[in-house]
């Protein structure tokens, strides 16, 4: 099996369940703000799919080296090899994800016009602003995922104190993809910078803690687990 | 079983030298596989292959190749007459200087021997 | 062939292992002795590429092993702690080696875990320090990898549970010979399967020979003061005590039966050095101690 589907393979169980609890957290709280208010202004499922993505694939980021890094060493994948694998199963998450919470804002704008809930400032996406809201979200769940990864590689390769320097690093993707693409619940971006400029920083941002994560991890020693 | 007082392979050797001389071990009779015995045995399989090597050196075995190893026609009558000749060195020797520390003598010996048969 | 060349491990200003060389033959048993802090498990954990070595060299058939996939993909390192996730389960553990190890034999895999008595729906944080040794050993023996390394694979487990293991591990290796480094404190249980031992001691090495040349290779005289040192000549005196006029002295030698007749005929008693002995004499400090009283 390929590096990425035994990731993916890992990954399911913890997938599903989180995907269920979300969708449901969603259509509850949108229920009642409808059921209450007869209409609702804004998306629920950007605000909360759109954060779930990001904080879920910067958890996935850190889990990558403290969890499976070693599992993949100790059955006989090199660093490279689990880096490697790592890249793709991480871009397909991203991509995904991504995806999904673009989709589902589409869907849920067809669902509230239905039953007659969509308010006035709701953010109704045509076809075309789909495109356009992936390409916000997608370089940030690819960010956070990224910067989750080199923070935790820096706590795991050398001493607490230089970890911290590390993080400090490692926070610089999330934040700039926060900062430059961050869109709000109306999904309109918050920074003032022109898009391309924007989705320049932030990508390059990306790549180039992408590349210090490599060299971090590419010939670390396997930690031991206490025990 | 095994002690670790001497190398393995030469106790190897000396079990199956007295299996033959019993007639446990019959001539032309095959034995185990090395593999067989190290996993009888519990004990590595270049140790007991190289028990089994030094009995074929010594003649006490034969391989037959892709069939295994078998003891040897004359390997009874060879053991045997090995023996005799040691059993003075290394069983009446030394019992006679034990003997000769405690006082007793060879009379009382040759009495006790006549009375044991 | 497995070449260690210079080896050394360090840590930080710490020295665990310093300079070994090593050539190991593939398709044997080894046993791999030392002390507690010798250094064993950070020469197996170069050896296995889990640490970049600070000087010298891993070498499988000429090729350097560190990061290289086709070395990785034959290595199987099993370290006492296992290198799993607390939260999985013993089956999620078994199906991700099953995925990754490209000769892992799945069926073998299941019938350890009956062997040992694992329970395969039980977390790995909810195992005993046995049942963590015994999911080591099922990881160990059914990845078939050329190179397999079990590191104190043993700890916590009770007599049966290592009696098994060591008959498993003996009939797997006779069906599917690889090379296989065990280490391990408890000698006097495992060394018939050792072809051969190697020791390691303050991360140097101190011997690697054959282990069948271990059994017997020290003797242990003792008698009159006089007579002992007489017979002791040159040879390598492993340790000594006295008391009274009488003298023991545990000499690195193998006499042959005239230089026992001789002695006996002096009045000297002999005993044998069994391997544990003389890792004992060889590996302790109490030579040492007592030079300094």
């Amino acid at each position: 099996m390929s590096m990425h589907g035994v990731l993916f393979r890992i990954y399911r169980p913890i997938i599903i369940p989180f995907a269920v609890i979300l969708v449901t957290v969603d259509l509850s709280i949108t229920a009642l703000i409808v059921g209450g208010n007869g209409e609702i202004g804004f998306s629920m499922w950007l605000v909360l799919a759109g954060s779930a993505a990001k904080y879920w694939l910067l958890v996935v980021g850190i889990m990558l080296v403290v969890m499976q890094l070693r599992v993949f060493v100790a059955n006989g994948r090199t660093r490279r090899e689990f880096l490697a694998g790592a890249g793709v199963f991480g871009l397909i998450a991203s991509v995904t994800f991504a995806a999904i919470v673009v989709l589902g804002h589409g869907l849920e704008g067809v669902v509230l016009e239905a039953v007659g809930g969509r308010g006035d400032g709701y953010p109704v996406l045509s076809v075309g602003g789909m495109l356009g809201e992936f390409g916000q979200v997608f370089p940030e769940t690819i960010a956070y995922m990224i910067s989750g990864a080199l923070v935790a590689a820096g706590f795991y390769r050398w001493r607490p104190w230089i970890g911290v320097v590390v993080m400090v690093g490692g926070a610089i993707p999330a934040l700039v993809a926060d900062g430059l693409l961050g869109i709000d619940e109306f999904g309109v971006m918050v920074a003032r910078l022109p898009y391309p400029a924007a989705l320049a920083l932030s990508l390059a941002a990306t790549a180039l803690a992408g590349l210090a994560f490599h060299r971090v991890i590419s010939g670390v020693a396997i930690r031991r687990t206490a025990g | 079983m095994f002690d670790d007082r001497s190398p393995i392979y030469l106790q190897i050797a000396d079990g199956i030298k007295n299996d033959v001389l019993s007639g446990a071990l019959k001539e032309d009779e095959q034995v185990m596989s090395t593999n067989q015995y190290a996993a009888f045995y519990r004990i590595n399989p270049a140790t007991a292959a190289k028990g089994f090597a030094q009995l074929v050196d010594e003649g006490v075995l034969y391989k037959k190749r892709g069939i295994g190893m078998f003891v040897s026609p004359d390997a009874r009558e060879k053991l045997r007459a090995a023996r005799r000749e040691r059993f003075f060195t290394e069983v009446v020797d030394p019992m006679l200087a034990e003997a000769k520390r405690v006082g007793i003598g060879v009379d009382e010996i040759v009495r006790h021997v006549g009375g044991a048969r | 062939m497995i070449e260690l060349r210079d080896l050394t491990v360090r840590y930080g200003s710490t020295v665990a292992v310093d300079g070994v060389s090593l050539d190991l033959p593939t398709g044997k048993i080894y046993g791999l002795l030392g002390r507690n802090g010798s250094g064993k498990t950070s020469l197996l954990s170069a050896l296995a590429s889990y640490r970049r070595p600070a000087r010298g060299s891993v070498r499988f058939d000429g090729a350097d092993a560190f990061e290289n996939p086709a070395v990785m993909r034959q290595t199987c390192f099993v370290r006492d702690t296992l290198d799993v996730n607390d939260s999985e389960r013993v089956r999620g553990v078994l199906a991700v080696a099953g995925w990754l190890r490209p000769a892992w034999d799945h069926d073998y895999a299941a019938r350890l875990v009956d062997l040992f008595e694992l329970d395969p729906r039980k977390r790995i944080s909810a195992l005993s320090r046995g049942q963590r040794s015994a999911l080591g050993a099922v990881l160990g023996l059914a990845s078939r990898a050329p190179l397999t390394i079990l590191d104190e694979t043993y700890l916590g487990m009770d007599a049966v549970a290592r009696s098994n293991f060591y008959r498993e591990l003996l009939a797997d290796y006779l069906v599917h010979p690889r090379t296989i480094i065990l280490s391990t404190h408890l000698i006097e249980e495992v060394a018939d399967l050792f072809e051969r031992v190697i020791i390691l001691d303050h991360g140097r090495l101190l011997l690697h020979e054959e282990t069948d040349e271990l059994r017997g290779r020290g003797i242990t005289v003792t008698g009159p003061a006089a007579a002992v040192e007489a017979f002791a000549g040159g040879h390598p005196v492993l340790g000594e005590q006295s008391l009274g006029g009488v003298r023991a002295m545990t000499l690195d030698w193998r006499p042959e039966p005239a230089d026992i007749a001789r002695g006996e005929a002096a009045g000297l008693t002999f005993g044998p050095v069994g391997i544990q002995d003389l890792f004992i004499h060889l590996t302790s400090p109490s030579k040492r101690l007592e030079a300094i009283r």
